[in-house]
């Protein structure tokens, strides 16, 4: 029995105690709640009304892209002023403790990722472009750190010491597992996807309440607007690239996996014919340059690959 | 007689979320089983003039959303390395049984209860559900005493017992044929 239903055991003791009459049914509706429970992490993000909305304006035939959702709270000018405020507060408070001489350390990935070891052992790998800030004090029952980017967490198994990113308004804690975190720039979303182990996901400081428990294979996607935190299965193998310099491409069409390929070389190729588009395209690319790749592609799919003078690429076909 | 507008919003709010539920198990996404559970009920809303209110909808509507999910699995290659995906497309392509619907209600219903939790309640909850920790490691991680902690989880016990009241029924119901099947070594 695991430590979790042992747990809850006690507690059903406790609670049937005092009823010997209905003690059975009572207990086994506790056992039940508690089984079921364990089931239901998925429907974080399910607004019904919000969602009755949306339905009206599809139904309705209004500008059925556009969807109208009352603005919540955050929005109102009031808000923003306040809002406003409190940035300032933070960024002069942050700039004060910056000031500090302090032990606090904070990397920089310039163009390329760079790897950082942290003093207990996890590994972390920030994309180019991404920070990385110590927070906290360490050895205090707790990692911290703080990222804006993206980067990618190899964390030391240490129960003892929770290990947590602070990614824009998300939290991310574990004790030692591995995973990914991406937190765009305007910080209106952030994703996490875990690669192995287990994950807790969750918004402000310290409030597990709004929690999501994510396990390897998964994403939860944060999304500010919403203000809710949706889980789902991770269906972007190339979302490490970046770090393993790996492409996998498993029947994609080739719009997709020219994304993956222009996000990874940080190149620029469009495809200009409409029929070869949504080709499939099935193959694995590691530590290869961008003109192998091409080369590949351009023989699958027999397609034509030209390199113009301005360091673009343009793809033509006929047809898949 | 028709499906009036009231009817189909009460329709909708009481049947969207145990949809989605029951989706989300088989697509194993949230976007999707959203996306599929408004399918069905855009689909219904163009059949509304011809359906009768009495007539068993909820069945009519779980059955439509997990056809869908069904062809969703087959259509998406992504799910060709899924062996439990297509085991369930090989076995289910019957009308999911009333258990099914059920089991998928009851847990949108606890988990919507979860939600309502007060927050500090819903905080030990979560970390005791799905953290494999003691009390006292709860207790310490938090920075409270381990009797708060066994206080909290009784609340949070009785809070959704309380708020799950009209589905006691079914859960007991499903707990003795549950043990019953685990007795008998059928699962």
């Amino acid at each position: 029995m695991s430590q979790k239903d042992k747990n809850i055991e006690l507690i059903i003791n406790k609670l049937t105690e005092n009823h010997r009459q209905n003690k059975e049914k009572l207990s086994a509706a506790y056992r039940r709640i508690w089984e079921i429970a364990g089931q239901t992490h998925e429907i974080q993000c399910i607004d019904v009304n919000q969602e009755w909305k949306k339905f009206k304006m599809v139904v309705s035939k209004q500008t059925p892209e556009f969807v109208m959702v009352r603005m919540p709270l955050y929005t109102t000018s009031l808000f923003r002023y306040a809002a406003a405020i409190i940035v300032f507060l933070c960024l002069s408070a942050g700039v004060y403790l910056l000031i500090q001489p302090t032990e606090r350390q904070q990397y920089v990935a310039g163009n390329a990722p760079q790897m950082i070891t942290t003093p207990d052992g996890s590994q972390i790998a920030l994309n180019a472009g991404s920070t990385l800030r110590y927070t906290g004090r360490h050895g205090h029952g707790q990692r911290k750190v703080k990222l804006s980017g993206e980067g990618y967490f190899d964390v030391y198994q240490d129960k003892t010491r929770i290990f947590i990113v602070e990614a824009g308004d998300l939290r991310v804690e574990v004790t030692g597992t591995s995973f990914f975190v991406s937190n765009n720039a305007a910080n209106s979303s952030t994703e996490v996807i875990v690669e192995s182990g287990r994950v807790i996901v969750y918004r402000n400081n310290d409030s597990r309440s709004s929690a999501v428990v994510l396990a390897a294979g998964e994403k939860a996607v944060y999304s500010k607007a919403e203000h809710c935190i949706s889980k789902g299965s991770n269906s972007d193998l190339n979302y490490m690239s970046w770090k393993t310099q790996r492409l996998v491409f498993n029947d994609v069409v080739l719009s997709e996996a020219i994304k993956d390929i222009n996000s990874l070389y940080q190149s620029e190729i469009i495809i200009s014919s409409e029929s070869i588009k949504n080709c499939r395209i099935t193959a694995t690319f590691e530590h290869q340059s961008l003109e192998a790749v091409l080369n590949i592609i351009r023989s699958t799919l027999s397609v034509e690959i030209m390199k113009k003078k301005d360091g673009r690429f343009e793809i033509t076909g006929a047809g898949c | 007689m028709a499906l009036k507008d009231k009817q189909f919003e009460q329709l909708f709010k009481e049947h969207f979320t145990g949809l989605c539920t029951f989706a989300v198990k088989i697509v194993r996404d949230t976007d999707t089983a959203k996306e599929i559970a408004h399918d069905v009920f855009i689909n219904l809303w163009e059949k509304r003039e011809t359906i009768s209110p009495e007539k068993p909808i909820k069945s009519y509507l779980y059955t439509s959303v997990h056809n869908r999910c069904l062809n969703y699995i087959r259509d998406n290659r992504k799910f060709e390395k899924d062996e439990q995906a297509m085991e369930r497309l090989a076995q289910n392509y019957t009308e999911p049984t009333n258990e099914q619907i059920d089991e998928a209600e009851l847990e949108s219903r606890v988990a919507t209860a979860i939600n309502r939790l007060p927050g500090k309640c819903r905080e030990i909850f979560v970390l005791s559900r799905y953290e494999d920790l003691k009390y006292s490691e709860i207790a310490e991680r938090l920075g409270i005493a381990v009797k708060t902690v066994e206080a909290q989880m009784s609340k949070a016990l009785r809070l959704l017992r309380d708020y799950l009241k009209d589905y006691m029924g079914l859960i007991i119901l499903f707990y003795r044929i549950v043990k019953g099947m685990q007795d008998f070594g059928c699962i």
